[in-house]
């Protein structure tokens, strides 16, 4: 696909969007109730708080830290719905387990 | 690593570090242990052998998971994490994960947890391990024990987690602390979907949870009741002032999105509501920046209050803002949501027909498709030509046969909808046809042959241009015989030949159609079309005589001779075809065309008489006409019509017979001859029936009416009760006379005696009327068509889905029962009386005990 195209396709009976970032493309799953722009939007919101955590996040930041960058997925997010939409909040946990890891 | 004290103290612990020093100081068996970050560069640098290396990988995990150290497990288990990500398997390792889970530094619990919410499912067994585990972690002190142990169980709760833990999470829900509370209720969605029942104890704090001064928690319960409702929405109707109190007074985007979501799928239920809806939305489209938001107000908008014009005016204007933005998923959305409109309020969006047009042209495959199905409503007479010519332009050009496809069926669908309303001139939607036949690969073969025969049947002033085409594309043969696969373009020629078969008074040059027919190339065809082909052949051919014996010249003797001798010659090819239906055909004709010379020496003239083999014209039957056959007077379809079941075995050796008459000759079922059939049908059945009577060996088996109706009473009803089971040689049944198996006897009985009726009852339909030009589908006379009879199961939800969502369609309002309290496990007292009471019993499950305390 390019640029030229919009970024949500209808798969069976989902629906896929996405986001390309650089190199890096951020693929999502949704009903097809969902609304898409929605989810665009959380996508960016996503690429932001990782951003923060990992400041100027790049592919390698997450493959190598992936179990890191699952732990602040699954602070945002629980069970599909958006659990904590405020990005410092989301990371606090995270900061403090850092904490707890190295000291 | 000695301290397995709390997360909170002090322990050196990034597990790459500690996994070293745990390797080097006592383990010196291994020597060489990964950490993740190894891993993933490992795998990076080992590109060309990835396979390898990770099968070397996946040796030494297995190994480290055989160690003591916990922090070594971890590490294992999180490059397992890793592993499983890239598609490898890791389930052999679920009891190990349950290791990692249940230590008690955080760091290493999330590992497992995080590993358990990837790979565990609802199959795993291990899961009944933990059961006991994630209860302690979820209530435990530590705020973050308690969010992983959350976050965990949401992915892989399954049914027996849900039952045992639900309660433990009920009480969470009023727990001190947001961060939990937050999280237990999104959990406790996932419960409600696997064990149902504890929707109704847990919802009213649910509903409570509504009101929580802290907004994460509020939009967590608001996010969970919007996901149950849209599935379920009548039940949750009482909710919706709450709701429209929360939608005017919040500022959270994602909430209200929801929100809104939600009332899209209650206002059709209760039309007050989309009336109220109607100022909030309006206010919020007008003010809203975000386009998400726009979009779904004008979502819902459009599902709740269809009818109300202003607000569809707005949307409109809305959406045309957004077709018109440059950016393709604003165009794409809007095309979609127009689209919804166009059911309602069609001119409305007429009005944007340019632009819509535009887009057709866009680059965008997806935009080009949505706008594919706007034209679809908005063509009409004057703009057909016009846009299928555009249309036509695409299929040239694009690219992707998927698009292409896609295109070729709708330009069909386009042209044929409401009976044709649209098509002006059947000429060039033939022609339109034909061309579609060259598009390469299509999979709508079967469609566009479907098209061809539809169109000239019923439009007999077509038949002239349409049986010139069809010749043509006879002749081309070569072309499309090329591509047999199925549904392929050489169903076409399935459509040729029978219409030129049909019609075969209006082709210029007979022979040379039949010569196309019945060249070699034909066997290469799917044995479907080849069967038309052998049949279609004997009516040219019967038509040719006939013609040669109007015109009276008698030197074409050996023309004619020539054309039986062709005949003659390719029909043992067809006889040699493995599809059963081309045999049976070809060896009929084989049949008749011996007899031909033979008659002839004889001097009798027997083309007229082959030519009244197709005489009659075929008229096409709607689809549900055989339902709207008006029963005859006096007629009940549920009545015995003869003595069961050994005649039913004579009645269909009967019936085969008459079929198979037509070997020797082909009697063809006219309507006079197939009442003629009818009447001997009768009459046997009447003698049989007498000769039973009188037969001492034959029993009669009684017959209950099932509807006591006017008239028929030809059924003598003798009560017999037997005791055995009787068994009287048939065919296809093996009677007993016992009660109850008569009933499913007498259905099967009564469906056979329907298949009688239907068969006469088919002639009555085919002698229905056709208009002049366009002749509609024929039914039954005075039936009216409808629409989807049958069709009334909704097709949107997935089985996979819908199950589980329907068991939650469940009415919250009535109060809840005593003995809809939450399953809590408890110990069960063993004391001497129960001992004593166990033994006898049977074993009960734990909840039906527990239920009830």
């Amino acid at each position: 696909r390019n640029e030229n195209q919009c970024s949500f396709m209808e798969y069976r009976t989902m629906k896929v969007v996405y986001r390309k970032y650089a190199s890096l493309y951020f693929i999502l799953g949704v009903d097809s109730d969902e609304n898409e722009l929605a989810v665009l939007e959380f996508i960016h919101h996503i690429v932001e708080t990782l951003d923060q955590y990992f400041e100027n996040v790049c592919e390698l930041d997450i493959m190598f830290n992936i179990d890191r960058a699952h732990m602040i997925l699954d602070e945002t997010i629980a069970n599909g719905q958006i659990c904590e939409s405020n990005r410092t909040r989301a990371l606090a946990p995270i900061a403090m387990i850092e904490k707890a890891a190295t000291k | 690593d000695g301290h397995d004290g709390h997360v909170r103290s002090v322990s050196p612990l990034d597990f790459a570090f500690s996994a070293r020093l745990a390797s080097i100081s006592t383990r010196r068996t291994i020597m060489f242990e990964k950490s993740l970050h190894d891993l993933v560069r490992g795998i990076r640098n080992n590109k060309q052998n990835e396979a390898r290396y990770i099968a070397g990988c996946i040796d030494e995990i297995k190994n480290e998971l055989r160690q003591e150290s916990k922090a070594i497990k971890a590490t294992a288990v999180a490059k397992l994490i890793y592993l499983q990500m890239l598609g490898y398997d890791i389930s052999w390792a679920a009891f190990n994960i349950v290791e990692v889970m249940s230590s008690s530094k955080f760091t290493q619990k999330r590992i497992g947890y995080l590993a358990a919410t990837q790979s565990f499912h609802d199959e795993t067994d291990v899961l009944m391990l933990t059961t006991n585990m994630i209860k302690k972690d979820m209530s435990s002190h530590n705020l973050y024990d308690a969010g992983t142990a959350l976050t965990g169980l949401s992915c892989f709760v399954s049914n027996d987690l849900a039952r045992d833990l639900a309660n433990d999470l009920m009480s969470l829900l009023a727990s001190t602390r947001p961060y939990v509370k937050k999280k237990a209720i999104l959990v406790m969605y996932k419960v409600f979907l696997k064990f149902p029942d504890s929707l109704r104890p847990a919802f009213p704090r649910l509903k409570d949870r509504l009101e929580d001064p802290d907004p994460g928690v509020q939009s967590a319960a608001v996010n969970v009741i919007c996901e149950l409702a849209r599935k379920n929405p009548k039940n949750y109707l009482a909710l919706a002032p709450v709701f429209f109190k929360l939608m005017t007074a919040s500022s959270n985007n994602w909430m209200l999105i929801k929100i809104i979501k939600l009332f899209a799928a209650l206002a059709p239920l209760e039309p007050r509501l989309g009336k109220k809806l109607i100022e909030p939305l309006t206010n919020l489209i007008h003010s809203t920046s975000a386009m998400s938001l726009l979009y779904e107000c004008v979502n819902t908008m459009v599902s709740a209050v269809p009818t109300h014009v202003p607000s569809m005016q707005l949307c409109v204007t809305k959406l045309r803002v957004m077709i018109e933005d440059p950016d393709q998923n604003l165009k794409y959305l809007g095309l979609l949501a127009l689209g919804k409109i166009l059911k309602h309020h069609p001119k409305a969006v007429q009005a944007h027909k340019e632009l819509v047009m535009g887009c057709l042209d866009d680059r965008d495959e997806s935009i080009r498709l949505r706008s594919l199905d706007l034209i679809y409503g908005m063509v009409n007479r004057k703009n057909l030509v016009e846009i299928i010519k555009k249309l036509m332009l695409h299929v040239d050009s694009a690219e992707g046969s998927g698009y292409r496809d896609e295109l070729v069926s709708k330009i069909m669908e386009i042209c044929c909808q409401n009976n044709y309303q649209n098509v002006v001139n059947f000429e060039w939607y033939i022609s339109i046809l034909v061309d579609l036949t060259r598009v390469e690969g299509t999979r709508h073969g079967k469609q566009i042959a479907d098209q061809l025969l539809d169109v000239a049947i019923r439009v007999r002033a077509v038949r002239p241009f349409a049986v010139k085409q069809m010749a043509r594309v006879l002749e081309n043969m070569h072309v499309l015989a090329q591509k047999t696969h199925r549904n392929g373009v050489c169903e076409v020629l399935y459509a040729a030949a029978w219409i030129c078969g049909e019609f075969a008074s209006l082709l210029d040059d007979v022979e040379a159609s039949l010569k196309a027919m019945l060249v070699p190339r034909v066997l290469a065809l799917p044995g479907h079309i080849q069967s038309v082909f052998v049949q279609n052949g004997i009516k040219l051919y019967a038509y040719y005589l006939k013609k040669k014996d109007e015109e009276e010249e008698d030197e074409d003797e050996e023309e004619e001779d020539g054309i039986t001798k062709l005949l003659q010659d390719k029909m043992p090819l067809f006889i040699s075809s493995p599809d059963l239906e081309v045999q049976e055909r070809a060896s009929c004709v084989l049949q008749i065309l011996k007899y031909m010379p033979k008659m002839k020496e004889k001097g009798a003239e027997l083309a007229e008489e082959l030519a009244e083999l197709f005489e009659g014209e075929l008229n096409p039957v709607a689809p549900k006409a055989q339902k709207k056959v008006p029963l005859p007077e006096g007629l009940d379809l549920d009545k015995w019509i003869n003595d069961p079941p050994s005649e039913s075995s004579d009645e269909e050796e009967f019936s085969m017979e008459t079929a198979f008459l037509a070997q020797e000759k082909k009697k063809p079922r006219t309507r006079e001859e197939v009442e003629e059939e009818e009447e001997e049908l009768e009459k046997k059945r009447e003698a049989r029936r007498q000769s039973q009577l009188s037969n001492p060996h034959y029993l009669q088996s009684s017959s209950k009416k099932i509807k006591s109706s006017d008239g028929v009473d030809r059924i003598p009803v003798a009560s017999l009760k037997l005791d055995i089971p009787l068994k009287i040689e048939t065919d296809f049944k093996i009677e007993t006379a016992t009660s109850s198996k008569k009933k499913s006897k007498k259905k099967r009985r009564g469906r056979r005696g329907k298949g009688d009726r239907q068969s006469s009852d088919e002639e009555e339909v085919s002698r229905g009327r056709q208009r002049v030009d366009i002749t509609t589908e024929e039914m039954p006379e005075g039936a009216v068509a409808s629409d989807g009879e049958g069709e009334g199961k909704r097709r949107g939800v997935p089985d996979g889905v819908g199950d589980p969502h329907r068991a939650l369609d469940i009415d919250l309002e009535k109060p809840l029962e005593a003995d809809e309290v939450l399953p809590v496990r408890t110990h069960r007292v063993v004391t001497s009386k129960t001992v004593e009471k166990e033994s006898g019993e049977k074993k009960k499950k734990d909840k039906k005990k527990k239920v009830g305390k």
